[in-house]
């Protein structure tokens, strides 16, 4: 049975607006690295357990999950502040397997930490405003889907003029290229990593938030959006803006072209051997840092 | 090519972006001889040495050892080969015992771990490092330490060539001579052929038979320590640094 | 090899053996903790074959039940379906196992992948297996059918089996000290320690990572039937993230390429989360493994070299008193 083209653009379409969102996921994930050098293994699954906050939030609120992001965002930096200054920190000199195993720690607290209080069961909120399709002449556009793609697009052009616009981007970006001459120009480079964690983490919140209006929060979310972010910035590199919208994209229509095309158990796949082709193919710079 | 040229490098270039770190850079090594590089930050001394010893592929030209072509082989071919070299920025082995640390190099040429380890006593007696610290772990010991382990492991694996990177580079002036004693003593006793890059004036012009100048990857000029000091090229390149 | 290092190696395998047997004994049979201790003897059995990976060559490698579920599956499907021996069955795991280890670990060392990426790479390879056996085997829980005797390696209690995994213990015991004082092990530990230093004394990093890798994934894959009994059922979910990323916490809170220390926490950590599943399962799930996940964080903030100097320090200790007591 070949799927009509109405199918395929509909597909092509869904996984556009999904990648807008996987891009914003990427972005605090991008920043950390770029900034600190650190890969924050548990990136994913602060992704993760967000979701079932948002759950629980919007639930209670009464509200669409959007809304929630009022709470989750600061307190997803102030988490993330936390955790930076009780895990990152104490580790920044430390061999690179030590810091890995710690961040594979805190992965580890915030799974378990779901599975004690949700016992692994997949859930969705019952009150979303957008949760809907609207119909165009050839494809229908999902109204939560696209309003999370604009307000991801949104966010990450506000974090790009931060970066370029203002004192404390350029601070960010000192400290990111060299931050011994960065703290010998007077940066409190202490306080840039402290800002930056806290930013990626809070950015992990809003994408909840945003997940949280057409999608399902479940335990296995924190590996497939941990992975899936790799992908797009192993494809996209460290770059700009750009780069990391491009990848996202492909990566959203390619998840979503798997699913409808061939099934969506192997769609679930797609982000783990997309993740191992990557790392075989991409050319050696990015990896050069290690 | 010359018989007395144990290293030649022929034509070598090496960009990183815009940046030209090498420029057809020809010298060569003779036998024997303790060469010294010397130049300007950023005139291409380490990247010349990475060139050679397999770090970096160069852009273009040849590497000759003993006659054989060895660009772009990998960095443990070249170290089979017998060229060895020792770190600018220091790269011990923390968590292993300075003994261990220079097994690790003599097991290069022998699968016994026994004999390795023997070796590798042999050679931290010969540069003077204190029996009392063999024990000790690389995370423990002092700078000047790490400099002698340093150099103990690469002499371990017995090679022909030696470059040493800035090896006196953080060093008070009575570890300075310490350092120059030995490097003379490997380069009589144990007839290592050496490559001498560095900074310190005092030093290099010291040990050094010959001396080759680099300057933005270009091979400047070369010839005796004397020779280096008197010319004014060298000296307008190096404006600014402490007169010999 | 003279026989002051033999000894070295074999008498602590010994060691763990004779006083292994005891237990059985100790506990009077009761099949309960004889198979809490031959899921202990497994467990330090994982986590001392990720040693070899982790401890040594300095790679953190999470994908322990890939290998585990992979060589395990075979043996036991084997078995099940064609009446193999697992005395072949076994081997054979441990061939498949190595071959998939080979087969992702050649490009990866090839292209230089490490730290992070590494990791991440080995996550995926668990996730990956994990879907793919969801479509081959299917959503079920398979039981073992009871069959009897040593030519299945099942008995109707646990001892035997229990035996049997002491000598692997033991044998893989010795396989790492072995390893520890071989040219191997200086090798991989000097790629741990830094690996650019390394290649530049004539170490071919890549051969040597791949021989860790596969060293380690031929142990796992022959253990895999034994695990398989011990948990008494198989399915897609032998192929476990969480599970492996429990075996890299036991190598690095006992310390990285410590014997002692890393056999050491697999039975102090197995025992602890037994006792606290016991007390608190049904409330809490997942609780005890939120502590290691805690304890992991720790001991890599406080005290990166874990338990390795407690242990080697009392291991010592009973060294001299065994050689002491051996010479009167």
């Amino acid at each position: 049975m070949i799927p009509s083209l109405n199918l395929i653009l509909q597909s092509i379409l869904d996984g556009v607006f999904l990648g807008f969102l996987y891009s914003l996921m990427a972005l605090g994930l991008s920043l950390v690295f770029g900034v600190m050098g650190i890969i924050n293994f548990a990136h994913g699954d602060f992704i993760m357990l967000g979701s079932y906050l948002v759950w629980i939030l919007a639930n209670n609120m009464r509200s669409d999950p959007s809304l929630t992001s009022i709470v989750t965002v600061p307190l997803f930096f102030v988490i993330g502040a936390a955790v930076y200054t009780a895990v990152i920190r104490p580790v920044l000199g430390k061999e690179p397997l030590i810091q890995i195993a710690v961040t594979v720690g805190v992965g580890y607290v915030l799974q378990n930490l779901a599975l004690m209080m949700f016992r692994a069961e997949p859930r969705a909120v019952q009150t979303t405003y957008l949760n809907f399709y609207v119909g165009l002449s050839v494809v229908s556009v999902h109204v939560a889907k696209l309003v999370s793609a604009f307000l991801s697009l949104l966010i990450i052009l506000g974090v790009h003029y931060l970066l370029t616009k203002t004192w404390v981007g350029l601070a960010i970006r000192a400290t990111a290229y060299d931050r011994e001459i960065a703290s010998l120009m007077g940066i409190n480079v202490g306080k840039i990593f402290l800002l930056v964690f806290g930013l990626g983490i809070a950015l992990t919140g809003l994408a909840s938030s945003l997940w949280m209006t057409f999608g399902k929060a479940d335990p296995y979310l924190g590996s497939s959006f941990g992975l899936l972010t790799w992908v797009i910035i192993a494809l996209g590199g460290l770059g700009g803006v750009s780069g990391l919208l491009a990848s996202s994209i492909i990566v959203g229509v390619i998840q979503s072209l798997t699913m409808t095309l061939i099934s969506p158990t192997v769609s679930l796949a797609i982000p783990y051997i997309a993740f191992i082709i990557v790392l075989w193919f991409r050319p050696q710079g990015l990896f050069g840092k290690g | 090519m010359s018989d007395a040229a144990l290293l030649e490098v022929v034509n070598l270039s090496k960009r990183f972006g815009g940046i030209i770190a090498l420029n057809n850079v020809s010298l060569k090594i003779n036998k024997g001889e303790i060469l010294g590089i010397i130049g300007p930050n950023g005139a291409g001394k380490t990247t010349l040495v990475n060139c050679v010893t397999g770090i970096y592929r160069p852009d273009s030209g040849r590497v000759f050892f003993l006659g054989e072509d060895i660009t772009g082989k990998p960095p443990h071919l070249v170290a089979v080969k017998g060229i060895a070299r020792t770190w600018q920025k220091i790269r011990p082995f923390y968590n292993m015992t300075v003994i261990e640390a220079v097994t690790a190099g003599a097991l290069l040429r022998t699968k016994d771990v026994l004999k390795a380890r023997n070796k590798a006593e042999e050679v931290l007696e010969f540069i003077g490092f204190p029996k009392s610290k063999f024990e000790m772990l690389g995370k423990n010991i002092a700078l000047i330490e790490h400099k002698l382990v340093d150099l103990a492991r690469a002499v371990a694996t017995e090679p022909k060539l030696l470059f040493l990177d800035e090896v006196v580079a953080g060093l008070r002036p009575n570890e300075v001579d310490i350092i120059a004693d030995v490097i003379k003593k490997i380069n009589k006793e144990m007839r290592v052929t050496l490559g001498v890059i560095e900074h310190v004036m005092r030093f290099v012009m010291n040990v050094s038979d010959r001396i080759v100048v680099l300057h933005e990857g270009r091979l400047l000029t070369q010839g005796t320590p004397a020779e280096v000091a008197r010319d004014p090229l060298v000296i307008e390149a190096y404006l600014g640094t402490k007169p010999v | 090899m003279d026989s002051r290092t033999l000894s070295s190696i074999g008498l602590p395998a010994l060691l763990v053996i004779l006083v292994g047997m005891a237990v059985p004994f100790l506990v009077g049979f009761n099949q309960y903790y004889v198979l809490l201790a031959l899921q202990s003897v497994v467990m330090a059995s994982i986590a001392l074959a990720w040693n070899i990976i982790g401890g040594y060559a300095g790679q953190l490698d999470l994908a322990s039940f890939a290998y585990i579920g992979l060589g395990g599956i075979l043996a036991t499907m084997l078995m099940m379906n064609y009446n193999v021996t697992p005395w072949l069955g076994m081997f054979l795991g441990a061939g498949i196992s190595a071959t998939l280890a080979f087969v992702i670990g050649y490009p990866l060392f090839r292209f230089g992948i490490k730290g992070v990426w590494y990791a991440l790479s080995t996550a995926a390879l668990v996730v990956i297996l994990h879907e793919v056996s969801i479509m081959v085997l299917g959503p079920f829980d398979y039981y073992i059918p009871f069959v009897e005797g040593w030519y299945y390696l099942r008995f109707r209690t646990w001892e035997n089996l229990y035996y049997f995994s002491l000598v692997v213990l033991a044998s893989i015991i010795s396989l790492n000290l072995y390893i520890s004082r071989s040219k191997i092990g200086y090798y991989l530990k000097a790629i741990r320690e830094d690996e650019v230093a390394a290649e530049a004394v004539g170490i071919d990093i890549r051969k040597y990572k791949l021989l860790a890798l596969v060293i380690y994934a031929s142990i796992l894959g022959f253990i895999g039937y034994i695990y398989i009994v011990s948990q008494r059922t198989f399915s897609y979910n032998t192929f476990s993230g969480p599970q492996s990323v429990y075996v890299a916490i036991i190598g690095i809170v006992g310390g990285l390429g410590s014997v002692s220390g890393v056999f050491t926490a697999a039975l102090v950590l197995k025992i602890v989360e037994e006792y606290l599943r016991g007390y608190l399962g049904g409330v809490l799930p997942g609780l005890h493994l939120l502590l290691f996940g805690v304890l992991l964080i720790a001991v890599g903030i406080l005290r990166p070299e874990g338990l390795s100097t407690l242990t080697d320090t009392l291991a010592r200790k009973i060294k001299t008193r065994v050689r002491g007591g051996a010479r009167e």
